[in-house]
């Protein structure tokens, strides 16, 4: 009896000292705000952004293989500027998507259909060879000998006329190439977006469960975040900074363009920032749902304004700053490096916003090992 | 006063509590160890990386080669399984705790509070004949069968837990964590998917009532533990505690330690009655085991006077930088400053070849691994080492006159990001001193 007479003192003494923590707390209640539907987000991201953005390189890889069949089948200059601007269609398109390598098996496939820069030397060896050229074939090559990038090598050259390239397509070997390189994207993209489907491997599923924020490395938004900074640090790094010698040793390289080729690298470059920005705005339109309300939820600010405002705001200036470049990539690196220095600087305003501000709030986790805050 | 304290000090007290403590730490530890070595962190954070980030005046601590790693892991590995066992328990303690600060002095990107803490209880335990009861060693060797020490000798890891705790709370008495309710805020938004709770996580209210009550935890949990009282209770809520912070937040092992080491706060005789509950007997002791315990000696009286001295001094020395602690991550380490920082940063630096004219923008990611440079981002002094590595990579390093500048933004806490130093600071020319801080930007 005596011993229980204790257990409710003692009780009672700490529920006194939670008593006071409590009413703090409930003060607070008031002020309270609603939950911020994460997997709605991600839902609609995969609904305004990724399905659409699917949709049109599946369409534009079929596009592609058409023309390429066309082209093999009557090689001459207007069936390759017809291959030409289907190709430009299916890197533009690609580029939209290309940040949604979300695990290993479609990283694998995302490689197949575009790692750059591709393997010029082992292509040159499979057009002299004499291994017997089809899409299974090339399907069972390595990543860097195939794709838009390696189909590139094939159709452009900037110092050849398209009459000299449609001269090199009197090889049987280069005309089956180009064709098995062509059909094999276009199975990459059939494979994508099986891989996604509801009605296939349903990987979208997983997509918007796995909606934990920067709790778990594995969560979608935490990788979703990652590969928005991944994109741009590879653009900063490898695609402006090398090319502009920026990030060497001052002196322009045109050779380390995205494009050297196609002289598409702006373009890509356009493309891959819109797909960005629409992934964080949820789709093309800021009303979607996407990273720029979950930052407003979080009262997420910037210079005494919304952080996702001030972070769109840096998208644009980026992408005004591509379009405000009149030369291909690797002319303006020489004949107007200020153009490239002010779209640099841009991207460059673009990630601190992400990779300090935006992260933060996000509680965004980079590697899988032990915190305790001590960071 | 002193007198009194001593005998208190000295007085008999039963084995088993340091016993239980050897056992659970072992256990803990060589869980611990196994999973860094499964989870190939031996090679994520000490081969692969091409430059290690020092402590200042440990320079000359380096890796081993990939072999040299893995067989100082195997070592703990084992040496963490005698101490549970009680086996070879002098030997095993020695190398565990040399090899473990050896490891956690190699990189300051892979300091962890509780890293911190192993290393200080495994020195600890180098004092403490833990291996005399429920040990392979007593049971091989009864001569060392003891069933009293001192009271210091469990006082002292009761002490260390409580500078831990301690410290920890004071730590937490500042604006953000009381007022904000922050960094908790920030975590707890990313887990509104966890059971039960989770949907209130997205609720400011919740993050200032956990942060208040972590600060009370904290401050208060060794007293409640060291009334007998209200110990039951208290461990209970230990537990709670620890293991909530373990389903809500990626901190590793640190949860375990902690649960396992405040055993220490319990009696012999209430350990004996818990085992005997669960129907565990545990074995008697012989007569000669009744003897006096050994007292201290001098020069263990000496070094942990010391020791205490640097554990009591170490936490507040951040008082003598100018700013926040917290922002400029000046004396934040070894202070038991735990779970008050959600920071991100983005470094530019600027490699200048003033000989040449030539500015080189380079961020980092080329030379260290996602973890080094994330831990690098906001910490002013491994800003500096990297810059001076750049330097020295530089393919003119040595016959160009080189500078290094960088432009790093900090977001802290939640609050918008600042510039962490002076981007107008060559950072070949900034020395690196205990106190030379004055590059380093307030927020």
């Amino acid at each position: 009896m005596r011993a229980s007479r204790r257990h409710v003192i003692l009780v009672m003494i700490i529920l006194g000292a939670l008593a006071p923590l409590s009413l703090f707390a409930v003060s607070h209640i008031a002020n309270a705000q609603d939950s911020f539907d994460r997997r709605a987000m991600l839902g609609s991201i995969v609904n305004n952004v990724l399905q659409p953005g699917q949709e049109a390189f599946t369409k534009a890889s079929r596009n592609l293989g058409a023309a390429a069949e066309h082209f093999a089948q009557s090689p001459d200059e207007d069936s390759l500027a017809a291959l030409r601007k289907a190709w430009r269609a299916a890197a533009n398109a690609w580029q939209a998507i290309a940040l949604f390598n979300m695990d290993l098996r479609l990283t694998s496939i995302h490689n197949q259909v575009y790692k750059p820069p591709a393997n010029y030397e082992f292509i040159d060896k499979i057009l002299s060879g004499d291994e017997i050229i089809s899409e299974a074939f090339v399907d069972g090559i390595g990543s860097t000998s195939k794709g838009l990038d390696a189909l590139e090598y094939l159709i452009f050259d900037p110092a050849k006329t398209r009459g000299d390239i449609v001269d090199l397509f009197d090889d049987e070997r280069r005309r089956q190439f180009t064709l098995a390189l062509a059909q094999n994207i276009e199975r990459k993209a059939g494979e994508i977006h099986d891989y996604w489907s509801p009605d296939g491997r349903k990987y979208v599923d997983r997509f918007v469960k796995a909606d934990q924020a920067g709790g778990v490395l594995q969560g979608t938004i935490n990788m979703l975040a990652n590969k928005i900074f991944n994109t741009l640090q590879t653009d900063l790094e490898m695609w402006l900074g090398e090319p502009s010698g920026i990030a060497l040793d001052g002196e322009p390289h045109s050779e380390l363009v995205e494009s050297p080729f196609a002289r598409h690298s702006h373009s890509h470059l356009a493309h891959r920032l819109i797909g960005l920005q629409n992934v964080f705005n949820g789709g093309d339109d800021e009303d979607q749902l996407g990273f720029d309300d979950y930052l407003i939820f979080l009262g997420a600010e910037f210079d005494d304004r919304p952080l996702s405002q001030v972070i769109n705001e840096r998208f644009a200036a980026a992408i005004d700053s591509i379009d405000a470049i009149e030369l291909p990539l690797a002319v303006a690196i020489s004949e107007t490096p200020e153009d490239i220095a002010a779209l640099y600087e841009n991207i460059r305003q673009l990630q601190i916003l992400l990779r300090a501000d935006m992260k933060s709030h996000l509680s965004i986790l980079i590697t899988l090992s032990d915190r305790d805050g001590d960071q | 006063m002193l007198a009194r304290i001593e005998r208190h000090l000295n007085q008999p007290v039963d084995i088993l509590p340091l016993a239980v403590f050897r056992i659970a730490f072992g256990a803990v530890m060589f869980a611990s160890t196994l999973r860094f070595i499964v989870n190939g962190w031996i090679d994520a954070l000490y081969i692969q990386p091409q430059f290690h980030f020092s402590y200042l005046g440990l320079e000359w601590v380096k890796p081993l080669d990939a072999q040299g790693m893995t067989a100082v892991f195997l070592a703990l590995l084992v040496a963490s399984l005698f101490i549970m066992l009680g086996f070879a328990y002098r030997a095993a303690i020695a190398v565990f705790f040399i090899l473990f600060t050896y490891v956690e002095l190699i990189d300051q990107a892979t300091y962890l509070n509780h890293y911190y803490f192993v290393s200080l209880v495994s020195f600890l335990l180098n004092f403490t004949p833990a291996h005399r009861y429920l040990s392979l060693d007593a049971r091989l060797r009864p001569i060392l069968k003891l069933r009293y020490v001192p009271f210091w000798r469990i006082f002292a890891l009761q002490l260390q837990l409580a500078i831990v705790y301690f410290f920890a709370g004071f730590a937490k008495l500042n604006e953000d964590w009381l007022l904000q309710g922050r960094p908790l805020a920030i975590w707890l938004k990313a887990n509104t998917s966890f059971p039960l709770i989770g949907p209130l996580f997205d609720h400011d209210w919740m993050a200032v009532l956990l942060s208040w009550s972590a600060a009370a935890y904290d401050l208060t949990i060794v007293l409640w533990l060291a009334w007998r009282r209200a110990r039951p209770f208290a461990y209970a809520t230990v537990i709670a505690f620890h293991l909530l912070t373990a389903l809500l937040f990626p901190i590793g092992v640190f949860p375990y330690v902690m649960i396992a080491s405040t055993l220490i706060f319990f009696s012999g005789g209430e350990l004996h009655g818990a085992l005997k509950q669960i129907g565990i007997r545990l074995p008697s002791l012989p007569r000669h085991s009744f003897r006096p315990p050994i007292q201290i000696s001098r020069p263990a009286k000496l070094v942990l006077i010391l020791f205490f001295a640097l554990q009591l001094t170490l936490p507040l020395r951040h008082y003598f930088y100018p700013g926040d602690a917290n922002w400029t991550m000046e004396g934040y380490r070894f202070a038991w400053r735990v779970m008050l920082n959600e920071k991100a940063g983005f470094a530019t630096f600027y490699l200048v070849d003033k000989t040449a004219g030539k500015t080189q923008i380079v961020y980092g990611d080329q030379f260290l691994t996602p973890q080094q440079l994330r831990h690098m981002t906001y910490q002013p002094d491994m800003i500096l080492q990297f810059a001076r590595f750049l330097a020295a990579q530089h393919p003119y390093a040595g016959r160009h006159d080189l500078a290094v500048f960088a432009e790093v933004h900090v977001a802290h806490n939640g609050k918008p990001s600042k510039l962490l130093i002076d981007p107008e600071r060559n950072l070949l020319e900034v020395s690196r001193e205990l106190f030379s801080v004055n590059w380093i930007l307030r927020y």
